[in-house]
């Protein structure tokens, strides 16, 4: 190679040069050294250089491999065809070529068959969709999942699982209020950011929105826990983090009031106004403002999800409260 | 051994010389042929006839110095007869241009970060907007390590014009990867 001519080469030229397209394509040794060398010599080249090969790089092409197999029949028929025609010491060649033309296609297409089955395992393995199903505001979805349990989930709430994983683990993550029904069977998992509910084959309510976490029972058997301890839930009996993060011990609570936000009626045990006026945020699409003191006074109310005023009417009337309404925004003093 | 060596122990008559030339290029051969015919059938075909016929006259064949250049030479030729009788049984009428259909794209990795959406249909544009003469100058010299003589002779073009055709072929390419490189060039020197 003359080093002498390609000072004045171009971008284009060097990406059509044949050993500089041996360098960037195939990564020719013998070629990277010379151009490596040779751009040492001349640095004030870089630039075309690297510009000559992103071009000689860029052009990709799909284009079908005809298989050994084909190419093994192909030769096999030309073998057969010039046959004839050859002389007696070319015979002796041919035996071995036979033999590598019918071994090889087997060892290869088991080599093929392995590498697919492992590749399939690992992607089986690792690529793992999760589905994830959300209720928006002022919405409710039934959501059935893979081995027949369902899901109901409350407004803005979310439930997210591995489908491909659901065999070997029922294990679900919920942000926000959601009714179990689960099929019996193995370990049921649910995991929320506040802590985790597990169960055999029952049903029950998981309530995990800002820092309360509530459980009920309907019926079977649930383990609730989360960092500072855990609580068995029998039927009709319900749970839920106190102040300091404790799960309160189980206490009755009318299966009647139990996930019945499922029919759209949503009762409130000595709960914060605050909880309240969020879960009505999330029935009716608006904002609810008021001052701290109200928002953390404990009532013992129920709304209807159909009727925004109503609703307010129920929750504010005992407590003497008034309601103004501007547009979505409500103001409670 | 060469490839002056192998076509000599060919011309003599070594069995063994039309299988090792066999083995090095069936695969390139087949891919060639298959952007002027989509019937993988047919290319085998004339591959088939181009070694038979290669042995047959082996006494006769002339030097070379790439088998490979020889080979695409005949299977060029041979594709190219048949597609003819094809179109005249069809249409009796001159065949204008062969079709020579590669599938180019843009390296991914490239165009990955850098290129948005618009500019990567540009690209595709672009590619789709080369002729077939262009699409077979840049197949022979980045996918079958030519150079402008061989491509020349394979194409029944000059030197000159085979150079001309990639030269116009890549200028066009280069006119959409400006826009890449510029950013490309920066991320190389650090600059962004």
């Amino acid at each position: 190679m003359k080093s002498e001519t390609f000072t004045s080469y171009t971008s284009l030229d060097f990406a059509q040069e044949p050993s500089f397209i041996r360098w960037v394509r195939a990564g020719d040794e013998e070629a990277a050294v010379f151009w490596q060398n040779w751009l040492q010599e001349h640095p004030e080249k870089a630039t075309e250089v690297a510009e000559g090969r992103l071009l000689a790089r860029a052009i990709t092409l799909r284009e079908e491999e005809p298989s050994a197999m084909q190419l093994s029949n192909l030769w096999n028929r030309i073998d057969a065809a010039t046959q004839d025609k050859s002389t007696v010491t070319d015979h002796t060649p041919v035996v071995p070529i036979n033999r590598g033309a019918k071994i090889r296609p087997i060892r290869r297409w088991l080599t093929y068959a392995a590498a697919a089955c492992v590749t399939l395992l690992l992607v089986a393995y690792f690529y793992n969709p999760t589905r994830s199903i959300s209720a928006g505001i002022a919405e409710q979805k039934t959501h059935q999942l893979p081995d027949g349990s369902s899901v109901v989930l409350n407004a803005a709430s979310k439930v997210s699982y591995h489908p491909l994983r659901w065999g070997l683990a029922r294990k679900i993550e919920l942000e926000g209020e959601a009714f179990f029904k689960v099929t019996k069977g193995r370990r049921f998992v649910v995991k929320t950011a506040q802590g985790e509910v597990e169960v055999l084959g029952t049903s029950f309510n998981v309530r995990a929105r800002g820092n309360s976490f509530a459980v009920a029972c309907v019926t079977g058997k649930v383990r609730v826990s989360n960092p500072n301890g855990e609580q068995i839930l029998t039927p009709g009996l319900n749970t839920q983090t106190n102040e300091n993060g404790d799960l309160v011990a189980p206490y009755t609570l009318t299966t009647q009031a139990t996930a019945a936000w499922r029919e759209g009626k949503f009762y409130f045990n000595d709960a914060p106004l605050q909880e309240v006026f969020e879960e009505i945020q999330r029935q009716f699409e608006v904002r609810v403002q008021t001052s701290p003191e109200i928002a953390n006074r404990k009532v013992t109310t129920y709304f209807e999800g159909n009727n925004l005023d109503s609703a307010l009417y129920n929750v504010c009337w005992p407590l003497r409260l008034e309601t103004s309404t501007r547009g979505n925004l409500i103001i409670v003093k | 051994m060469s490839d002056l060596e192998r076509w000599q122990a060919l011309k003599d008559g070594d069995k063994r010389a039309l299988e090792h030339i066999y083995r090095d290029h069936a695969a390139v051969l087949f891919k060639y042929g298959r952007k002027f015919m989509p019937d993988a059938q047919l290319v085998e075909d004339c591959i088939q006839d181009l070694f038979i016929e290669l042995w047959d006259a082996r006494q006769r064949i002339s030097a070379t110095d790439s088998i490979r250049k020889y080979l695409f030479v005949s299977l060029r030729r041979k594709i190219v007869k048949t597609l003819d009788r094809q179109v005249k049984k069809i249409a009796s009428e001159e065949p204008e241009e062969r079709h020579f259909q590669a599938d180019f794209g843009i390296d991914q990795l490239l165009i990955q970060n850098e290129m948005d959406a618009e500019r990567e249909s540009k690209l595709k544009t672009a590619m789709a907007a080369l002729s077939e003469r262009q699409r077979e100058v840049l197949y022979l010299k980045y996918f079958a390590d030519m150079d402008y003589n061989q491509i020349g002779e394979i194409m029944e073009l000059n030197y000159q014009s085979a150079r001309n055709l990639s030269h116009r072929a890549l200028e066009s390419l280069r006119q959409i990867l400006l826009v890449i490189f510029i950013v490309w060039l920066c991320n190389f020197f650090g600059l962004i």
